[in-house]
């Protein structure tokens, strides 16, 4: 049961991949301009882009014996979300964004998904008692279906905040 | 060998954690920003005490108060201005 609920999550990953890019397009056609939340959702895109591309070449070589390979598996992902949570950062700041919480959202998502890699990578280097197996392997994909919602929820929360913001002003 | 590649994937957790703190702050409206906004409304506050004061007693050392009133409004509205500058290139966007 357990594991047809697994499978049944990973195997909505590429969907997820169109949610995310449907938010892309809402938010270029409603914003019109590059901000804070068209940047968090085109990092979001890239970043689910390149681990649909890069995980049937990651899990070949992680298959193979060794820590070394393993480390293989958990460093590229850990590394490529360092790079993308600098991504949203540096968008913010070479373009002097104002960071709304939907980019802090999205920041957080990908800082908690490395956090499971290292932790799940120190499991296996040291103890290798699989405890974190079953947390990795629900927490990802649960985590990147459910920061849809919780990003709409956050734009509405925002366009909320900004017309009564333009009410005071006016 | 074990010990020094959890020592690699730790300093890129905290490394994420430290780009991720970065952008945390750039959410908020600085500290710093803050009180300098407090400090110019006491001033604003403070000239206009003395403004009053100097229209209720209308002795003949007046005109002569008046005058140094007048240079500390026009260095207040520089100040004024100057900070604004930097709070704007700050708050550019949204």
């Amino acid at each position: 049961m357990q594991n047809e609920f697994v499978a049944f999550m990973i195997s909505l990953d590429r969907y997820v991949f169109v949610g995310y890019l449907l938010l892309l397009i809402i938010a270029l056609l409603v914003n019109k301009k590059i901000s804070s939340v068209t940047t968090a959702f085109f990092t979001l895109c890239c970043w689910q882009a390149l681990s649909v591309s890069v995980s049937q070449f990651l899990y070949e070589q992680a298959s193979h014996d060794g820590i070394l390979y393993k480390f293989f598996w958990y460093g590229a992902w850990t590394v490529s979300n360092l790079f993308f949570i600098w991504m949203i950062y540096q968008f913010h700041l070479m373009q002097k964004l104002r960071a709304t919480s939907i980019a802090i959202a999205v920041s957080m998502l990908i800082l908690s998904n490395t956090a499971i890699q290292v932790l799940d990578f120190i499991d296996r280097a040291t103890a290798n008692s699989g405890l974190m197996a079953n947390i990795y392997q629900l927490f990802i994909p649960a985590s990147n279906i459910a920061i849809i919602p919780v990003v709409i929820y956050l734009w509405c929360f925002e366009y909320r905040k900004n017309i009564n913001i333009a009410a005071a002003g006016a | 060998m074990e010990f020094f590649l959890v020592l690699i994937s730790l300093s890129l957790l905290i490394l994420s954690y430290h780009f991720h703190a970065k952008l945390y702050a750039l959410a908020g409206e600085p500290q710093i920003y803050a009180e300098v906004a407090l400090e110019l409304h006491q001033q604003a506050h403070e000239l206009l005490m003395r403004k009053d004061q100097i229209e209720a007693s209308q002795s003949p050392e007046g005109s002569d108060e008046n005058e140094r009133w007048k240079n500390d409004l026009a260095q207040y509205m520089e100040d004024y201005e100057q900070k604004g500058l930097v709070r704007r290139r700050v708050h550019l966007g949204r």
